[in-house]
C-alpha cells in the first residue's frame, strides 16, 4: 500500500517534469532560431529569408526572444520585408497580437506606426508613432518616425520641440535631428533658429570624432554652399596628395579648415602630410590642436608624432608617444621603440 | 550498492552541468536547463521502476527545512503568475525553479551522503574547478605567445567554458573553498603542495579574469578567516600558532598567484586600478545602482504582488525607459534578491530568503555550539563558497546561471548534512 501510494506520488510528479521538460525544450528550440533572429536584427535585413524559416518561428512559448522583443513582431517584419503587399494584414495582426507580450519596449508600436505610414494612414501611424515615442523616447527609430509625421505635417517646430524633450546626446538620434534640419533649417522661425544652432552647436562638440554628424551640423552652422566648398577643396586636396604633392594638398586642407574649423579630420591630414615634407613642428603644432580638444590620437598619429618629437631633438616626449603607438601594436613604433629609446 | 553507483553518477553528471555547451544557441542556458530537465526526468523515471530497490519515498523530501522553503518559494512564484505581466515568461522562469526544486527531491531520494563524503565532494567540485580553470588559462597562454596580455583580452579569450568571464570567474570563486578544504584536510605532503599551485594557479586566473566582483569576494574571504579564526581560538582555546598556520596556508596561494602576476601583467590587470575603476563615472556600478534604486521603488509600491516571476526584464523597461537606448534593456536587476522582490513580491522573496539564509544559519549555529578545533576549521573553510555565492548574488544574477545553480544545491545539502550530522554526534568525515 505505501509502495503503491510512492509511485503514485512518484507519478504525479513526472507529469510536473514533463510540463516543465515541454517548456524547456521549446526554449532551447527558440533559442536556436533566434541565432539567425539576432543576426538579421542587428544587420537591420530580413529580406531573402525563406518562408519556411519565420513561418515556423516559435511564437507561444517562449514568446520573447532574450532580449524580450516579442516574437511575434518579429513574425510580423519577415513577413513585411519577403511577402507581396497583401500579406501586410497578417503582419499587422501579429503586431497587434504582440503588443500586449511586451507592453513597455514599444517594438510592435515602432513598426505599427511604419507600417500604417507606408500605407498612408497618416492618423494610425501617428498615433503609433507617438505611443511608441513616449513609452521609449531615447529610441532612435521612434524619434525618426515622428519626425517624419511631424515634416509630413510641416510641423517642424515639433520636431526641434520633441528633440529637446529627450535631452540626449547620442548620436544617432543627434544625427536624425541634424538631417530634418538640413531639410527645414529655413522654414523654422527665428527662435527656433537659434535654438536649432545652440543644438548643433553642443552636438558638434560632444561627438567630434563623427564625421557624418560633424559634416550635418556644419551645413546648418556654415550653410550649405561653404560646406560645399570645403568639400571641393578637401576632394582636390587629398588628390593631390595621392600624387604626393603635399605641398599643395595641404594648401587646399587648410583652405577647407578655414571654412570647416577644427574639422578633426582635416588637421589630421595635414598632420600626416606634414610628416612627408619633414617639417615636424607643424606636424606636432596640429596633433597637439587635437589633443587640446581631448581628441585620442590614433596609433599612426602617436607615431608620426613621436617621430617628429625625435627629429626635434626631445628625445623623452618621444619616447612617450611610441611608447604610446607601440601599446597598439604599431609596427613602426615598435620598431623605433626599440632602436630609439632603449 | 546500486543506489551509491546511481547517486554518485547523478551527482557527476549533475555538478557537470556547467560543461554542456554549444554555439548553435542563442544562450548557452537554453541546452543547460534542457540537460538538467533530461537527467532529473530519467532519475525520476528509474526510481518510479526502482522503487523498491532504491528505497523511493518522497515523503523524505519534506523532512527538510531548506526543501521546504524551496518548496515554499516555488509555490508563490506559482501564485504569481496570476497577476504577471507576460503569464508565458512567469511559466518559463517557473520551469527553471522546478528544475531546481526537482534537484533537491532527486538528491533527497538517492541520500547523497549516505555514500559519499564531503572530501570526496571537495575532491569532484575541485575536479570540475581544475577543467574549468584550464580552459580559461589556457586563453592566456595563447595570448603571450603572440604578445602581452591586456585585461580588455579576457573577456573573449579567457572566458572558460561558460562562455562569459564573470560567471567563470564566479564558478572558480564558489569553488575554491572546496581546494582548501582537501588542503587542510589531507596529510600528504606531496598532494598539499599539489593543491596549492593548483589553488594558486586558480587564483592566478581571477586575477586575470579581473572581476570587480571577485576582488570584493576574496577581500571579505580574507577578513572572514582572520576573524573567524581568531573567535575560534577564544572558543577552542588552540594554540595561537595552529591557527597562525592555518591563516598562512590560506594566504600562500594568493601571494603566489599575484606575486607571477604583478611583474608579468599589465597596468589594467592590477587589482587596484580594478578597484579604482569603481566610482561615480563608471557606467557599470551606476548602471547597477540606478536598476537596485528602480527595482526597490517598485517593491515599496507594490510589496505583495510583483511583476510576476521573470517579468523583472519587462517591467524594468517601464522603470528605466528614461535610460533606454535602442531596444537593449535591463534583462536582469544585478541582484537576484531586489529582482525577486520587484517580481514575486515580499513572501515569495523571504522563502527563497529563508533557503538562502539557512546556510549562515547552520553554520553559525554549529559554529557557536561546538568546541571541536576541526569542526571549527571545516565550519570556516565551507562559509567561504557562501561567501562567493552571495556576493554574486547581490551583483550579478547566478539564480540565471544553472553552473550557479548545480553549485549552490550541492553546497546548501553539504551544509545542512554537516549541521545534521554535528547535531547527531556523528564526526564530520
Amino acid at each position: 500500500m505505501k509502495n503503491q501510494k510512492n509511485i503514485i506520488v512518484g507519478l504525479i510528479i513526472l507529469l510536473f517534469c514533463i510540463g516543465a521538460h515541454f517548456v524547456h525544450y521549446k526554449r532551447l528550440k527558440s533559442f536556436k532560431q533566434q541565432i539567425k533572429l539576432y543576426n538579421d536584427l542587428s544587420n537591420a535585413n530580413y529580406s531573402n529569408t525563406p518562408a519556411e524559416f519565420y513561418n515556423n518561428i516559435q511564437v507561444d512559448i517562449p514568446n520573447l526572444t532574450a532580449t524580450t522583443i516579442p516574437l511575434k513582431a518579429m513574425k510580423a517584419i519577415y513577413i513585411t520585408a519577403n511577402e507581396p503587399a497583401d500579406s501586410v494584414q497578417k503582419a499587422i495582426k501579429l503586431l497587434h497580437e504582440s503588443r500586449k507580450e511586451n507592453p513597455f519596449l514599444m517594438y510592435s508600436e515602432g513598426n505599427l506606426a511604419q507600417i500604417y505610414f507606408s500605407l498612408r494612414q497618416r492618423d494610425s501611424a501617428y498615433f503609433y508613432a507617438r505611443k511608441s515615442f513616449n513609452g521609449l523616447p531615447k529610441n532612435a527609430v521612434h524619434y525618426a518616425m515622428l519626425s517624419k509625421l511631424f515634416a509630413n505635417k510641416n510641423e517642424y517646430d515639433s520636431i526641434v520641440y520633441y528633440y529637446q524633450k529627450i535631452n540626449s546626446r547620442d548620436a544617432s538620434i543627434g544625427k536624425i535631428f541634424l538631417a530634418s534640419m538640413n531639410n527645414f533649417y529655413n522654414d523654422l522661425d527665428l527662435i527656433n533658429k537659434r535654438l536649432v544652432l545652440q543644438i548643433t552647436e553642443d552636438l558638434k562638440f560632444i561627438n567630434k570624432k563623427d564625421k557624418d554628424l560633424q559634416l550635418l551640423a556644419d551645413y546648418i552652422i556654415y550653410g550649405e554652399d561653404l560646406v560645399e566648398k570645403a568639400l571641393n577643396f578637401e576632394e582636390k586636396g587629398e588628390k593631390l596628395l595621392i600624387q604626393q604633392q603635399f605641398k599643395e594638398g595641404i594648401e587646399l586642407y587648410e583652405k577647407a579648415l578655414e571654412i570647416r574649423k577644427d574639422n578633426f579630420p582635416y588637421i589630421q591630414t595635414i598632420a600626416l602630410a606634414s610628416f612627408n615634407l619633414f617639417e615636424y613642428k607643424s606636424v606636432i603644432d596640429n596633433l597637439e590642436k587635437l589633443e587640446k580638444q581631448n581628441i585620442a590620437l590614433d596609433p599612426l598619429s602617436l607615431y608620426i608624432k613621436g617621430i617628429s618629437h625625435y627629429n626635434l631633438r626631445e628625445y623623452s616626449m618621444a619616447c612617450n608617444y611610441l611608447q604610446r603607438a607601440a601599446k597598439f601594436e604599431q609596427k613602426n613604433a615598435i620598431e623605433a621603440l626599440e632602436s630609439i629609446c632603449q | 550498492m546500486e543506489k551509491k553507483i546511481a547517486s554518485i553518477s547523478y551527482l557527476i553528471l549533475f555538478l557537470l552541468t556547467g560543461f554542456v555547451n554549444t554555439s548553435t544557441v542563442y544562450d548557452v542556458i537554453g541546452i543547460q536547463w534542457y540537460y538538467l530537465s533530461i537527467i532529473n526526468c530519467f532519475s525520476l523515471v528509474y526510481f518510479i521502476f526502482r522503487h523498491k530497490k532504491l528505497n523511493f519515498e518522497p515523503i523524505k523530501f519534506f523532512k527538510s527545512s531548506i526543501n521546504l522553503f524551496y518548496l515554499f518559494f516555488f509555490l508563490t512564484s506559482s501564485i504569481s503568475l496570476l497577476w504577471a505581466i507576460n503569464m508565458i515568461v512567469s511559466v518559463d522562469a517557473l520551469s527553471k525553479i522546478f528544475i531546481s526544486l526537482f534537484s533537491l527531491f532527486i538528491l533527497s531520494q538517492f541520500e547523497i551522503f549516505k555514500y559519499i563524503t564531503i572530501k570526496r565532494i571537495s575532491i569532484i567540485f575541485s575536479i570540475i574547478l581544475s577543467l574549468e580553470v584550464y580552459f580559461s588559462i589556457r586563453g592566456y597562454f595563447d595570448i603571450i605567445s603572440v604578445t602581452d596580455f591586456e585585461f580588455g583580452m579576457a573577456s573573449k579569450f579567457l572566458k572558460g567554458v561558460t562562455g562569459n568571464k564573470n560567471i567563470t570567474s564566479a564558478s572558480i570563486a564558489f569553488k575554491l573553498p572546496f581546494l582548501y578544504y582537501l588542503i587542510y584536510n589531507s596529510k600528504n605532503i606531496l598532494f598539499k603542495a599539489t593543491l596549492i599551485l593548483l589553488t594558486s594557479f586558480a587564483y592566478f586566473n581571477l586575477i586575470l579574469l579581473s572581476s570587480r566582483a571577485i576582488i570584493l569576494t576574496t577581500f571579505l574571504s580574507i577578513t572572514f578567516i582572520l576573524i573567524a579564526n581568531f573567535i575560534s581560538i577564544l572558543r577552542t582555546r588552540e594554540p595561537y600558532l595552529l591557527a597562525l598556520k592555518r591563516i598562512i596556508i590560506y594566504l600562500i596561494p594568493i601571494i603566489i598567484a599575484v606575486g607571477v602576476a604583478y611583474p608579468t601583467l599589465d597596468q589594467s590587470v592590477r587589482i587596484e586600478n580594478r578597484v579604482e575603476s569603481i566610482n561615480e563615472n563608471d557606467e557599470s556600478a551606476s548602471t547597477r545602482i540606478r536598476y537596485y534604486t528602480k527595482g526597490i521603488s517598485y517593491f515599496l509600491e507594490n510589496p505583495l504582488i510583483g511583476s510576476g516571476l521573470g517579468n523583472f526584464q519587462i517591467i524594468s523597461i517601464q522603470l528605466d525607459k528614461e535610460n533606454i537606448k535602442s531596444y537593449i534593456v535591463p534583462y536582469v536587476a544585478h541582484n537576484d534578491f531586489i529582482e525577486l522582490l520587484t517580481e514575486v513580491g515580499l513572501f515569495g522573496t523571504l522563502f527563497y530568503l529563508l533557503f538562502v539564509l539557512s546556510v549562515p544559519y547552520f553554520l553559525f549555529k554549529i559554529f557557536f555550539t561546538t568546541v571541536d578545533p576541526k569542526v571549527h576549521l571545516n565550519l570556516i573553510l565551507l562559509s567561504l563558497p557562501f561567501i562567493a555565492y552571495f556576493v554574486d548574488a547581490n551583483l550579478n544574477f547566478p539564480q540565471y546561471r544553472p553552473i550557479m545553480q548545480v553549485s549552490f544545491i550541492v553546497y546548501i545539502m553539504i551544509i545542512h548534512e554537516f549541521y545534521k550530522s554535528n547535531f547527531r554526534g556523528k564526526s564530520l568525515r
